[in-house]
């Protein structure tokens, strides 16, 4: 309901039947914002963001859960792993901005290594231009959300049974571990993956804090032109908003329709 | 055993040391490059953190309130609704509608919902940032409790019925004590999403709303980066004595 | 007549699960209902407890019209074939469940649910839970907390299906017993026909909604349909072949 509202309340703002500056129907936002180069680069920029943070850290986490596994699932360790759990992101963002930033505590390490002699000899990589800082501190967020969701379908899905099987049946580890297990793995968190993609997509603290001013992630692109008090900027917010919002949409659909085939067969 | 130590200790650094790293620099008051450990020079920080109207403890109590009112809420109309929704016909497209204001970038939704809020005079008031957590928090518990009335509860329910169970005695006596765990689960994990909660807040509560997730982004916008510590610091706290208490209560599946 | 059930209709969209299913069951006897899995006997069942609803039909027992009456009113207890023990609550809350509803008086809730353990062969688990007995104690257990409360007609969904051979036996017998002991009337559903046999006073066979109800045993076993010929003739022909 809400967001039936908000999604009308916004169409209505973005076509100019609505709001402060509604002077009548119009699509010239769309055709403003689809024209501009800046909503492009927010989108593409959030989706760069999003395939390379997803992609390390599935990669580190399949890793993490087959080398770590038993002492994941069991023991001390597992309470460590939810640790970056418990951190809420605008704190992990603190944190990799005091570490990570010029004059930030990697920076003064390597002074007191004399590895360098001056913080502006260190790049830092708060608003860095290729953004690391933000990637850095979503893959170890990420990292460990994505083990302890393979740890607990290795355990649910019997792995370990399976890996009998696939030995008994000639395999060598190797194999197994390509052929059996890790598609197993993949297979089951492939909706889990996606979902959390979608909320990488649109993080807003994290780049809020490590991003550049150019580009910006869609979340914060966004935020940013409802903030300025330019009332021209508003619909272009909306508009904007809009097409986020619809591709969001059509991501879980399109992921809802994959599920449903799953559950069927 | 022994071999393996390395990687517990690289675990540990790479976990630990930032909630070390916070607690240095909240009780300190300056760190100058190029100096590793921040100093401790007055204790201006703890007289902050107990006096006057800004002081920590009220904040910290305002977003306890706040979080544990959305929980509370979230779960309590949650644990009834997905009930329905799990034996409804058209259930998928109902999960599917619950999984669109919990995906959606809380930020860009509250930007749009804001209107509203505006309109009602909610807008940079308490209960308005409790309405508006409750909308992205509530869906979440929606989602969560459809997986446990998916799990066969409801045969229990039936079978205390023609054994003579009235709705109210069936409620108590059998759903109740089955879900206890279930909901205890799902009000920890909803207080977190709301504790954690920062866009959202900070737009509908036009900052005026000071919760920790605000303050800490205040005092960073201020470079004031000790108090932004202590502000995490308070953040933090919380959850870990939950994931302390049980691992469940910090993890949200999605 | 205990139980008469008239023209029972049930469909979901356009597949038929029940067609006019009509049957009676008098005071004290068991009738035994065979049938292959998918072929209604649950959704009957179900439908005369009242945790489904018929599109048309009525359900009367006692001379008393049960289509409007709630289910914890309608005194009729369904049994599912797994025994859905409330995992909360021990062996003896899960049998004085359906007294302690009622709110009887204390004392009598005791001496009622002690007299049941006795009669089950309970004794000495009344402390335990669910989880620390095995699958035929908690079929008993079940059982127990069905009979207790003393129900116009129990029913049975394949009581006995995930019960291994010998337990399984054993159940039978005590289920023939008790039956006898506290004047039971039941609806007894299996897809085995030696147990269909041998647990009914009645016999009744469904297939694809249809509900054909046998005058006498004879006429029950006569029937192709309920497969005893060919188990005869298969024994007929093993002998044969020696």
């Amino acid at each position: 309901m809400p967001l039936l509202l908000a999604v009308i309340y916004a169409a209505l703002n973005a076509t100019g039947l609505a709001g402060i500056d509604a002077h009548g129907f119009t699509l010239n936002t769309f055709i403003t914002v689809l024209s501009s180069s800046n909503f492009y680069t927010s989108f593409g920029f959030s989706i760069y963001i999003t395939l390379i943070v997803i992609i390390i850290a599935v990669a580190l986490a399949l890793w993490g859960t087959l080398t770590l596994k038993k002492d994941v699932l069991h023991g001390r360790i597992s309470y460590l792993l939810y640790v970056p759990l418990a951190v809420p992101v605008i704190v992990a963002a603190f944190i990799s901005f005091q570490s990570l930033g010029q004059s930030g505590l990697i920076s003064r390490i390597l002074y007191a290594f004399n590895l360098i002699s001056d913080p502006s000899q260190f790049a830092g990589f708060v608003n860095d231009p290729l953004s690391i800082g933000i990637i850095f501190t979503q893959i170890i967020i990420a990292s460990a959300f994505f083990v302890i969701l393979f740890s607990t379908i290795y355990e649910n899905e019997n792995v370990d049974r399976l890996h009998s099987v696939s030995s008994s049946l000639g395999s060598n580890h190797k194999t197994t571990l390509i052929k059996v297990i890790i598609p197993v793995l993949i297979k089951k968190a492939i909706p889990s993956i996606i979902l959390y993609a979608i909320f990488v997509f649109g993080s807003y603290e994290i780049p809020l804090l490590l991003g550049r001013q150019d580009p910006q992630m869609i979340s914060v692109a966004i935020a940013r032109k409802f903030q300025l008090y330019n009332l021209h900027d508003v619909p272009v917010a909306y508009a904007m908003a809009l097409l986020y919002t619809i591709f969001v949409i059509t991501c879980l659909i399109i992921l809802f329709r994959k599920k449903k085939l799953i559950h069927d067969v | 055993m022994f071999k393996k130590r390395p990687k517990f200790v690289v675990l540990w650094i790479c976990l630990i040391f930032p909630i070390l790293f916070l607690g240095m620099l909240a009780f300190s008051s300056t760190w100058r490059f190029p100096t590793l450990i921040p100093e401790f020079k007055d204790n201006s920080n703890f007289e902050l953190m107990v006096s006057g109207d800004a002081s920590f403890v009220m904040i910290f109590l305002r977003s306890v309130l706040i979080s544990i009112t959305v929980a509370i809420v979230s779960v309590a109309t949650g644990f009834f609704i997905a009930k329905v929704i799990a034996f409804h016909k058209k259930r998928n497209l109902l999960l599917l509608l619950a999984y669109f204001p919990f995906a959606l970038s809380p930020v860009v939704f509250a930007a749009c919902l804001n209107y509203f809020f505006t309109l009602f005079l909610l807008s940079g008031t308490t209960p308005g940032v409790m309405i508006a957590q409750f909308i992205i928090v509530f869906p979440y518990a929606i989602i969560l409790f459809n997986s446990h009335w998916g799990s066969g509860i409801i045969a229990y329910e039936q079978s205390a019925a023609t054994l003579g169970g009235n709705a109210v005695q069936r409620f108590f006596r059998v759903t109740l004590p089955l879900s206890k765990n279930m909901l205890l689960i799902g009000f920890f994990q909803c207080f977190i999403i709301s504790w954690f909660e920062f866009g959202l807040t900070n737009f509908i509560g036009m900052g005026q709303v000071k919760t920790l997730t605000v303050k800490v982004f205040q005092y960073i916008g201020e470079a004031n980066i000790h108090l932004a510590a202590m502000s995490s610091l308070l953040l933090v706290i919380p959850p870990l004595l939950l994931l302390w208490a049980n691992k469940k209560f910090v993890l949200r599946n999605y | 007549m205990l139980l008469e059930i008239q023209n029972i209709e049930k469909k979901y969209g356009e597949h038929v699960i029940l067609n006019r299913v009509s049957l009676r069951l008098a005071s004290n006897t068991t009738m035994s209902i065979l049938g292959r899995s998918g072929c209604g006997k649950t959704t009957l069942l179900k439908i005369i407890a009242g945790i489904e609803q018929q599109d048309a039909g009525n359900i009367i027992a006692d001379n008393i019209n049960l289509n409007a009456t709630q289910i914890h009113e309608r005194e009729i207890v369904y049994l599912w074939q797994e025994p859905l023990l409330f995992p909360h609550l021990t062996v003896f809350e899960n049998i004085a469940f359906g007294l302690r509803v009622r709110k009887l008086p204390k004392a009598e809730i005791i001496e009622k649910t002690q007299r049941m353990i006795q009669d089950l062969g309970l004794e000495g688990h009344e402390r335990k839970f669910p989880n620390q007995i095995s699958g035929g104690q908690k079929q008993r257990v079940a059982f127990g907390r069905a009979i207790v409360i003393n129900p116009r007609i129990i029913l049975l969904d394949e009581p006995f299906g995930n019960l291994d051979v010998e337990t399984r036996g054993a159940m039978q017998q005590l289920f023939k017993q008790i039956t006898g002991t506290y004047h039971l009337s039941a609806l007894f559903v299996t897809h085995d026909l030696k147990e269909a046999v041998l647990m009914g006073d009645t016999y009744a066979y469904m297939e694809s909604g249809n509900l054909t109800v046998y005058e006498n045993r004879d006429k029950f076993i006569h029937d192709e349909r309920t497969g005893f010929k060919n188990e005869i003739n298969f024994w007929k022909e093993i002998e044969k072949s020696k």
